[in-house]
């Protein structure tokens, strides 16, 4: 069931150009872990909390997907990516915070849960980096 | 010697300004400086940031030109690390936005 979760779920982002597959693993789990934190917040009663998280976790979702679509391509560009890559991140980072404004000030988010939602994007980075000690890798 | 008369000079004149601050219920003052403060943050951590992700965006491209075939492991390290970078201009946003808008201490 987790196999076939796991391969509509990469199908998904590799149909909207996700090409490498680690991304596609990083994003994947990244969807895993808010549903973790939202069935987590939910057991214990936290509605609005799990709300919060929902929003925190969403803006680093998307941001983390925004920036994997455009290094795919960046990497490969020869000249400009420097100002290509810094234009798409100071507009992520309008657009997270005209949306952080809306809701630290007109719903009073609670700020843990927003920034617990933020983090899972740490979180799953911190966890794909600990499955990645050990392992070999063939030098090119 | 003077190191430790100057950091106790220190110390004690951040003391004097956060009880004057404390005091000062939401007077001008300390909006003013709030304001300050959080403008200088947002723009050290987004200039900081910007300038990291161009420095790990350079490296890669280097790295790919010399090696094209291990683009594919370059890309997912950039993106951990930019990804790392971006998180932390986005952590200073909030706290910037919690110092502006939802400041604890000024009421």
């Amino acid at each position: 069931m987790l196999a076939r979760a796991n391969r509509k779920i990469e199908g998904f982002f590799y149909k909207r150009g996700v090409e490498i597959p680690e991304i596609r693993t990083l994003l994947r789990n990244q969807i895993y872990l808010t549903w973790t934190g939202i069935v987590i917040a939910l057991i214990f009663g936290l509605t609005s909390w799990a709300f919060e998280f929902i929003v925190g976790a969403l803006l680093g979702g998307l941001n983390f997907y925004a920036l994997a679509k455009i290094i795919q391509q960046l990497i490969f560009v020869r000249r400009g990516a420097v100002v290509a890559l810094l234009v798409s991140f100071y507009f992520r980072l309008l657009f997270t915070g005209v949306l952080l404004y809306a809701v630290i000030v007109f719903f009073k988010a609670n700020i843990v849960a927003l920034l617990s939602g933020l983090s899972v994007v740490i979180v799953n980075i911190l966890i794909f980096g600990a499955t990645l000690v050990g392992q070999k890798f063939k030098e090119a | 010697m003077r190191k430790a008369l100057l950091t106790i000079l220190n110390t004690i004149a951040f003391i004097a300004l956060a009880s004057v601050a404390f005091a000062g219920e939401a007077a001008p003052e300390v909006i003013s400086m709030t304001s300050i403060a959080t403008a200088l943050g947002m723009a050290l951590a987004a200039a900081g940031c910007g300038i990291g992700q161009g420095l790990g965006l350079k490296a890669a491209c280097e790295g790919t030109a010399r090696n094209p075939e291990a683009s594919g492991k370059i890309t997912v390290t950039m993106l951990i690390g930019l990804a790392m970078i971006e998180s932390l201009a986005i952590y200073a946003l909030v706290v910037n936005l919690i110092l502006l808008f939802a400041n604890p201490f000024l009421g």
